[in-house]
């Protein structure tokens, strides 16, 4: 049940004496949905050519279901690829392209017809089997494309970027879609992207990639909650990011001096490093009305409104601490919610667990 | 009402200042092509149908190449030869194309060198060169006898074989540029799809490549067809007194029986052989875009 179906061991790849991918580990369990999720040039399209086959690693070694697959060919390692601009065969029908890894494969005729119509019904393209790719819209190339790398069973299946050709409102249905047909299928998903909205929405787990390795990689909302670096807690959603200028372990809590001799109070840790910032979500920090009492809240503080932007859903506050720190806050708009008007001052309340310490 | 007509009036005088300027920018090449061009084949095409005392319109010339027989051989000889080397120009060609088209590593700029070089020099010396390998008491014919493996030379030249070989040689660079350009034109990613899918490099190249550059084909086919075709020098001196084709046949008409009428006719007939050529190639070509646009019409 849990056996790993991708495992890379100390992987690395350099073109000309340049790192492109740093000494990564990564183990993927069968039937899960990983994101590989990064901006560009991190490395994770080099990381993808090894698993898929078209790159070999200078060092390290790749093992699908536990046998080394440096020296295999891609069309002998028995995975699937959905590539960003599809990549559909332009002279072959839609039933054609589907069936074209079963030809290879040499599965019988009839057999094929019933798998090609079974994937085609998965990604709902019934009926659409006469036609030719350049005849389909982009989403529905894009589930051709799907119904083509699933028809022969692969064991992983690679997707890269593939919705990025999409527009919004068929992305995001398209996500909704794609862990569908995953956990129908129990096939593992190894998804490439830079969008990671997207890689939060779909993935069992995420594989945060920066400068060629990787900076942190667990579930969706962990790596939102507890992101370890600067750069996790930038990349993954939006946050307040704070330079500590020294530390002080109290009683019950750590103290972040931020600023001019603001001090922020966070849950306790063990300190292994030194702690050079903190993240705070905009959408943790509470807005109170002034003359609130303490109401629970491990920092209380005091703050001058710069700027409100309305969003719709929410307001997005720009709050003046003084003394040279500035926090974005996320304001849920409802019936009952008043939003403060530039120049108010205002309490926000922060919990010490929404305080996030990071030393790099 | 007004600034209507003042609005509508400005761009159709500018369409129409526009439309003498290709012509004046045209009228030098026009002007060469229309003398050097039009004008002589306008006189060849008069002179096939001239009588050569009378100069009354006749049909004799024409009646003479199709019952004199060794015209017409002529004629099947020429399109046997261009067929030869269309077939073997893209034959040897693809896979150098596909080399080319591509290779990433520093292998691919001398590999298109290669393939080029033999344009830097003329088509003479070229065939010059292939008479020395292909010769009775040539380099090959040389090296079988000394080894022992033929006890008299091999009919290497003054045949079919050597034009084909020469003209081959010849024609190889446009060949191989021809299909580059089609095979450039495949997206790469295609090729990995297959390859992902099972395919083996033999049946990538098979199923995917191969379809997707018939247009390259055709097109290479066409262009090494038309210039075996009208090679003068490469039959003449590979094939030897022997081996005539139109060309040869029309230069000894005009040279040697100085009848320009009859060699006339014989220009017509590689000409219509030419034309009639590139007609099947264009044709195939549009029918092949037209039924890509028809079922794409199809959707709506």
């Amino acid at each position: 049940m849990n056996a790993l179906d991708i495992e890379l061991v100390s992987v690395s790849k350099s073109y000309a004496g340049m790192a492109v991918v740093k000494d990564i580990d990564l183990a993927i369990p069968q039937g899960e949905f990983v994101s590989i999720l990064g901006p560009s040039g991190c490395g994770k399209t080099t990381t993808l050519n090894m698993i898929a086959g078209f790159t070999a690693p200078s060092h390290g070694d790749i093992r699908i279901k536990g046998r080394s697959q440096v020296r295999v060919p891609p069309e002998r390692r028995n995975i699937g690829l959905v590539f960003q601009n599809y990549a559909l065969f332009p002279h072959m029908t839609v039933t054609e392209n589907v069936a074209f890894g079963l030809k290879m494969k040499g599965v019988r005729r009839n057999e094929a017809e019933t798998t090609v119509k079974s994937a085609l019904r998965s990604v709902h393209l019934e009926g659409m089997g006469e036609r030719y790719p350049r005849e389909l819209s982009g989403g529905q190339q894009q589930r051709v494309a799907l119904a083509r790398a699933i028809a022969p069973r692969p064991s992983v299946l690679l997707l890269d970027e593939p919705l990025s050709n999409l527009d919004l409102k068929l992305r995001e249905a398209m996500r909704i879609e794609l862990k569908e047909i995953q956990q129908q299928l129990g096939m593992t998903f190894v998804y490439v992207t830079h969008d990671q909205e997207e890689a939060m929405a779909m993935s069992d787990r995420v594989v945060v990639m920066w400068q060629g390795a990787i900076a942190q990689e667990g579930q969706p909302a962990a790596l939102y909650r507890e992101p370890n670096s600067r750069f996790v807690a930038d990349f993954i959603g939006k946050s307040n990011i704070l330079s500590v200028t020294s530390t002080a372990t109290q009683a019950a809590n750590l103290e972040l001096a931020v600023g001019d001799g603001l001090i922020l109070k966070a849950h306790k840790i063990e300190l292994t490093a030194e702690i050079r910032y903190c993240s705070i979500r905009p959408e943790s920090i509470a807005v109170l009305p002034p003359g609130a009492g303490g109401s629970g809240f491990a920092n209380l503080l005091n703050a001058t409104v710069r700027r409100v932007v309305n969003l719709g859903a929410a307001f997005e506050i720009d709050a003046d601490l003084g003394s040279d720190v500035r926090l974005h806050v996320l304001l849920r708009a409802t019936r009952a919610s008043v939003p403060p008007k530039v120049g108010d001052a205002i309490h926000l309340g922060i919990d010490d667990a929404d305080i996030q310490p990071l030393s790099a | 009402m007004n600034s209507l007509a003042l609005d509508l009036h400005p761009p159709a005088r500018r369409r129409r200042t526009l439309s003498w300027f290709p012509f004046a920018a045209l009228s030098p090449s026009l002007l060469v092509l229309s003398v050097f061009f039009a004008l002589p084949m306008g006189m060849m095409i008069g002179m096939s149908f001239t009588q050569t005392e009378t100069f009354s319109p006749t049909l004799e010339h024409y009646q003479r190449f199709f019952t004199d027989g060794l015209s017409l051989a002529g004629f099947c000889r020429t399109a046997l030869m261009s067929l030869l080397v269309a077939v073997s120009v893209t034959v040897l060609g693809y896979p150098v194309a596909y080399f080319l088209a591509r290779s990433t590593t520093r292998w691919r700029a001398v590999v298109f060198a290669l393939a080029l070089a033999p344009e830097l020099a003329g088509v003479v010396l070229r065939t010059y060169g292939w008479l020395i390998i292909l010769e009775d008491r040539g380099f090959i014919n040389d090296l079988l006898l000394q080894l022992g493996v033929i006890s008299s030379p091999l009919p290497l030249s003054k045949n079919l074989f050597a034009v084909v070989v020469g003209l081959t040689h010849v024609v190889l660079p446009f060949g191989i540029l021809s299909l580059m350009t089609s095979i450039q034109g495949i997206d790469p990613n295609l090729e990995r799809a297959a390859q992902m899918l099972g395919a083996s490099r033999l049946a990538v190249i098979r199923t995917i490549v191969l379809p997707l550059s018939v247009p390259g084909i055709v097109s290479s086919m066409l262009i090494a067809f038309t210039m075996a075709a009208s090679a003068y020098a490469t039959p003449a001196l590979l094939g030897g007194a022997g081996f005539k084709v139109l060309a040869t046949m029309i230069y000894e008409q005009v040279l040697f029986y100085i009848d320009w009428p009859f060699a006339s006719v014989m220009a017509m007939a590689l000409l219509l052989m030419m034309l009639a050529i590139s007609f099947v190639g264009v044709r195939y070509e549009s029918r092949r875009r037209s039924r890509a646009s028809v079922s794409s019409g199809g959707e709506r």
